[in-house]
This record gives C-alpha cells, sequence and structure tokens, in this order.
C-alpha cells in the first residue's frame, strides 16, 4: 500500500496543461468564429489560473506541510506567506471568470458588440476589488466572491430548463446539446458541492465549516461564510434541479451519457450525506470536546468523490467541451497533433492516479500496479485513434448545430486573442507582484 | 413579443416559465434555511477561537487506608507487598497519591535509653504504574529517634489536590488532564530495614527486634469544574 498524498500537484500539472494548450491552439485558430475564440481564451484563463493557484497550494503543502483535511490548509503554518497570498488572489480570479462564463457559453446571453470588453473590464476591476480587499483585511472576507457565482447559476439553471423542456416539446434532439452543455458548466463550475447536497439540504455543512475554521485557526468573517453557504446552496440546487430535469427526460426520450453523469453525482451526494451524518459526532467534536481524526473509509471516500471531481474529472470535463463543442478548431491538421497528446497525456496522468488511490487503501504489490498502469498506457495508446476521433467526431460548435437561435452577425465581429492574452497575463503578473510586494512588506499574516 | 421571438428566446419559453421560477424558489429557500444556521455557527464560533476562557478545577479526595504489622530482627530487611486492587477506587474517582508511614514501636521521639532502633523503608520502583521520576516523591527514609517515617509517592501526574486554574477552550479540553486512566494500578512495594540499637550496661532492657507498623495511605480523587466568571 502507499501512503495517500495530495492529488494538488497533478491538478495543477493538468490544468496548466491544457490552459496553455488550449490558449495556443485557439491563437492559431484565426478562421474559428469570435465566439469560440473568446470562449477559449476565458476557459484557457481559468484552467491556468486555477492551475498556478494549485501550484501554490503544492508549494504550501509541501515546503511547509500545512496540508488539513478537505483540502484546506493550516493557516497557523503558512498564513502570510507568498505562495498563500498568490494561491487565494489567483483563486479569486479564476472564481470571477468561472462566474462570467455562463454569459458568453454556450450563447453570448448580452449579443452586444461591447461584451468581451465588459468582460475584461469587469474581470480586471473585479481582481483589483478583490485583491486590495484580501490583502487590506488579511483575507477575512475570502469567499465573498463566491456571490458573483448568482448571475451565471440563473443564466444556466434557465437555459438548461429552456432547452430541455423544448427538446421534449419538439423532440429536437439538437436541442439536447445545449441543455448538455449548459449541465456540464454547473457540473464544471458546482461540482464539488454538488457532492454535498444532501449535507446542505439538511444543513449539517456549517458544523463542518466549524470544525475547518478551527482547526485552520480561520478568522472568518459573515461575509465570507455566506459565500461559503451560497456556494453550497448553489451546487445543491444545482444537481437536484439536474436531476429532475434528467429523470423527466429520460422518462420521454430515454437516457442519455449526461442524464447517468447526473445520476451518479446525485447518488454519491446522497452517500456522502449519510457518512456526513454518521461522522457529525467527531465533526462536532473539536467544538465540544478535541479535535478527533476521521476514520480512513471516511478520508478515502472523500478522496476518491469530491476531490477527485474537482482536481482530476473537471479538467477532462473542461477538455471534453472544448473539443465535443469545436470551441478549438479540431478539423485542423496541424491542431490535431496537439490535440491527440493532450487528450492522452490527461488520460493517462488521471488514470495513473486513480491508480495510486486504488493502491492507497488496497493491498496491491507495486508489480501489479505497474502491470495496470502499463495495461492502460496500451489501451490508451492502441486506441489512440479511436479514443480522438469519438471526442471530436460528432463535434459540432453552437453555431453549427443551433444557428436559428443565434442573431444574425453573431460571431463574426472582430476579436483580439492578443489582447485578450496580453490582459490577462498583466493580472497573472500583478498578482504575483503583489503578492511578493505584500509579503516582503510584512503587513500579512499579522 | 411574438411567438417566434419567445421560442428563440435563449432563457425562457412558455413551458420553461414555471420550472425555471420553481428552480429560483427551491435555491431561494435552501439558501433560507441553510442561512440561519451558518450565521448561528459563524458567531459561536467566532466565540470560541478568539476567547480562552478560564475555568477552575477542584478536587473532591477520599482516603483509604491498608495497614500491617510487622517484627523484624536486628538487621533484617523485610520486602512488604500491598495490592493496590484490594483499594475500593468509588465510580468517578482516581487515585491520585500513596502516603506511607513506618511507625516503630516506641514513638515518643525520645531515646532516653539511647534504645531507639534505626529502621528504613524504601519504596521499590516496579510495575506500578505512577510518577516514578517526579521531584514530589519521597521514596526513601530512614530514622533512629523513633519518629515515624513518611513516604510518598504521586500516582497521577500532576496531582496536588490543590484548587487549580486553567485556561482552556472548553470543559473538556480543560478536564483533559484529569480523565486519563491506568495510574496507580499495580502492587505496592516496600522494603523495611531494622538496626537495633542495645544500650551497654546492667540494668538496661535487652531488644534484639523492633516492630514496625506500615501504612499505607491511597489518595483519591473526583474532579469538578466551573467556569470562572
Amino acid at each position: 500500500m502507499v501512503e495517500i498524498q495530495s492529488m494538488v500537484p497533478i491538478a495543477a500539472v493538468v490544468d496548466l496543461v491544457l490552459g496553455i494548450a488550449t490558449l495556443s491552439i485557439i491563437g492559431r485558430s484565426q478562421g474559428q468564429p469570435s465566439t469560440n475564440r473568446v470562449i477559449g481564451c476565458i476557459l484557457g484563463w481559468i484552467l491556468i489560473f486555477l492551475g498556478l493557484s494549485y501550484l501554490m497550494t503544492a508549494v504550501l503543502e509541501f515546503r511547509y506541510g500545512a496540508q488539513a483535511e478537505f483540502s484546506s490548509l493550516d493557516l497557523t503554518k503558512v498564513s502570510g506567506t507568498f505562495a498563500y497570498t498568490a494561491k487565494n488572489l489567483l483563486l479569486s480570479s479564476a472564481v470571477v471568470l468561472m462566474a462570467l462564463l455562463p454569459f458568453f457559453f454556450p450563447f453570448r446571453v448580452v449579443q452586444r458588440e461591447w461584451d468581451v470588453w465588459f468582460l475584461i473590464v469587469f474581470s480586471c476591476s473585479a481582481a483589483a476589488l478583490f485583491t486590495s480587499l484580501h490583502l487590506l483585511t488579511d483575507f477575512r472576507h475570502f469567499n465573498i466572491e463566491f456571490f458573483l457565482h448568482i448571475p451565471g447559476y440563473m443564466v444556466l439553471i434557465a437555459m438548461y430548463l429552456r432547452f430541455i423542456a423544448t427538446e421534449v416539446r419538439d423532440d429536437d434532439r439538437r436541442l439536447r446539446k445545449i441543455s448538455m452543455v449548459a449541465g456540464l458548466l454547473l457540473i464544471g463550475i458546482h461540482g464539488e458541492t454538488m457532492t454535498y447536497w444532501l449535507s446542505q439540504v439538511l444543513s449539517m455543512n456549517d458544523y463542518f465549516f466549524q470544525r475547518q475554521s478551527i482547526e485552520a485557526s480561520m478568522n472568518a468573517s459573515y461575509a465570507s461564510w455566506g459565500g461559503v453557504n451560497m456556494r453550497l446552496t448553489l451546487g445543491a440546487s444545482a444537481i437536484l434541479i439536474l436531476c429532475a430535469g434528467e429523470a423527466w427526460r429520460s422518462s420521454k426520450l430515454g437516457l442519455s451519457p449526461f442524464g447517468v453523469l447526473t445520476f451518479i453525482i446525485f447518488v454519491i451526494g446522497f452517500i456522502a450525506g449519510l457518512a456526513d451524518y454518521a461522522v457529525l459526532d467527531i465533526v462536532r467534536s473539536c467544538y465540544e470536546t478535541a479535535c478527533e481524526d476521521f476514520p480512513s473509509a471516511y478520508s478515502i471516500w472523500y478522496d476518491f468523490t469530491s476531490e477527485a471531481l474537482v482536481y482530476l474529472y473537471t479538467p477532462i470535463l473542461f477538455m471534453f467541451i472544448l473539443l465535443h463543442y469545436d470551441i478549438v478548431d479540431t478539423k485542423r491538421e496541424e491542431n490535431r497533433w496537439l490535440i491527440r497528446i493532450i487528450v492522452i497525456l490527461l488520460l493517462l496522468i488521471v488514470s495513473s492516479t486513480i491508480l495510486e488511490l486504488i493502491q492507497s487503501f488496497l493491498p496491491i504489490p507495486d508489480m501489479i500496479s505497474s502491470a495496470a498502469l502499463a495495461i492502460v498506457v496500451g489501451i490508451f495508446i492502441g486506441w489512440e485513434e479511436k479514443i480522438v476521433s469519438s471526442l471530436i467526431e460528432g463535434s459540432a460548435s453552437i453555431q453549427d448545430t443551433v444557428p436559428d437561435f443565434l442573431g444574425e452577425g453573431d460571431g463574426q465581429e472582430e476579436f483580439s486573442v492578443r489582447t485578450f492574452n496580453i490582459v490577462f497575463g498583466c493580472l497573472t503578473a500583478f498578482i504575483l507582484v503583489i503578492s511578493v510586494l505584500f509579503t516582503g512588506l510584512g503587513v500579512m499574516g499579522g | 413579443m411574438s411567438e417566434e421571438q419567445t421560442n428563440r428566446n435563449l432563457l425562457m419559453t412558455k413551458e420553461s416559465r414555471i420550472p425555471t421560477f420553481s428552480a429560483y424558489a427551491f435555491t431561494l429557500l435552501l439558501m433560507l434555511v441553510t442561512v440561519g444556521d451558518f450565521v448561528g455557527d459563524l458567531r459561536i464560533t467566532a466565540q470560541f477561537t478568539s476567547s480562552t476562557p478560564e475555568w477552575e478545577i477542584t478536587f473532591e479526595t477520599q482516603n483509604q487506608t491498608m495497614q500491617t504489622v510487622e517484627t523484624l530482627q536486628d538487621d533484617e530487611t523485610r520486602n512488604v507487598i500491598f495490592e493496590l486492587s484490594d483499594i475500593n477506587v468509588p465510580d468517578g474517582f482516581k487515585i491520585g497519591q500513596i502516603d506511607v508511614v513506618l511507625l516503630p514501636e516506641e514513638l515518643d521521639g525520645d531515646d532516653d535509653w539511647n534504645q531507639c532502633d534505626s529502621i528504613a523503608g524504601d519504596i521499590l520502583e516496579n510495575e506500578l504504574t505512577a510518577q516514578w521520576d517526579d521531584a514530589y516523591n519521597n521514596l526513601s527514609g530512614q530514622d533512629s529517634s523513633c519518629l515515624p517515617i513518611e513516604l510518598r509517592l504521586r500516582t497521577y501526574p500532576n496531582f496536588t489536590g490543590d484548587v487549580l486554574t486553567v485556561s482552556a477552550k472548553n470543559e473538556f479540553q480543560a478536564l483533559e488532564p484529569w480523565n486519563q486512566m491506568g495510574w496507580g494500578t499495580g502492587d505496592l512495594s516496600i522494603d523495611l530495614d531494622v538496626d537495633v540499637n542495645t544500650p551497654l550496661g546492667l540494668n538496661t532492657p535487652t531488644d534484639t527486634d523492633e516492630e514496625i507498623t506500615v501504612n499505607v495511605i491511597v489518595t483519591m480523587f473526583s474532579v469538578s469544574i466551573e467556569q470562572k466568571s
């Protein structure tokens, strides 16, 4: 057996590789509609911000040994360090971009020429605002940015229900692609909190956050707790709405792979809720008695579900969206080799991590796990063409799938990928420089 | 708005209006239900993490005594064992300390005839679970002036029996040091040693042995706690 280790470094590599590759392909796809290039840039920068944030988290875990339960950090060890400051600010920027994503994908909801400029200005302003707020208050209000998810959540829920209702009414299977991507985006953004849906419905998550606050010596504000509760509520509501929608659709049109995915997350959340209830005494022990450790079975369950969903499956989900919705130009031959490399790389990294996780609780000798990994590699290499083709074939952009839902001239306006990348590159540099500066000034973590 | 426009609306149609608003209402309801708990817990947690209250711990003690009388010849060393399992420890009590008093035959403290025997006692370190290295202990004693010898062994860590004031986050953590089990189990082993003094002279009484009374006083305690205002 091997010791369970953090998945954060894997997530950092996966997100950074996928983010950089996406921006690279988008930069070379001049023939793509501007909407696709905007979406590609947003997804690419979300992945880069998340990847850099995970990189900083990995530094904190390995250099300072600050890894705590539920992917959190022991603030007594890392508060005031550069990596901690940068991690939070990068995550904050990723949240801002994720909050804006539903206004551009699957449709540009605002449908005005200035919407991309609005995105750029809003992202920069929000980054400046949150950076100042967090640095001046020593991250007391961190998580407040989750309130920004509300408008995007409302858009995605409305879009999901609108297209699923019309699909069933008109038996128009094209529309499935829209409701599915709305659902996938909800999972991509709220996936982790979806696995806590039963705990949120039973109002148990506050105890877990209380434990985390006591253990990590967090001095959170009402705004911070409100943000956390908002995030948990949106995740719980989203999975219940998706589940209801998919159950209804399945009864009318039959089961779909996305329906299966939704039901799996629903069941995971249900089991997790029961498990949470079972360990409630341990959760409360930090407040009532002295902190007790969770049973190892509970930790393994968490590693395989919520943590794996955030760190391993979310990048794959974004990769699926990028390829299946033709956001990057999958038809061009010169992009194909890069796409092939990314797909195989991501699948291999994730498979090997899952194998390591399995090895952490099953007494499988190293020889057998190596052989299993070799089998997985063999399958991926042998079927590489088929795997990539199955992802790319049948891919079609939103414009090609439902052109009747787009206004005239949609996606034809000029969009400079270079400007977008320069702005967000400067934003990243700003975050890193200000983190260095504030850490050097010694004003953080006091 | 024409029907065509409604059909092309990206966010809502006639059919999806009710489910969408129901979904929003459900989300709002869930938010309202959970926010109360979150705010309540935030207040409690903030209080919990920001302050460390003081607690007053008082000890109620009970003693039980075991006794044996041993007669030792001159220059004899004898080992006496007391089984602490014979002690009836009441519920909620733990053994805090063991005092041993060795009483010689003559206890006047006045060596008129220069006949006070020299006696010595040692508590021997063995499997008995106790604080053997504690500076408070007095494991050896000796006397030749007809005075009792007092020995003591602390069994429970840091037990004195005095009222304590401690800082702790909650009652459990304040009492945690006083909830340990297993101290004071085993046998108490005491070595007794006698060197009889027989004064020279015709009319002086002859003395070849010494009767030693060994009293073992086991102090047990239970704790009660109160938060200081």
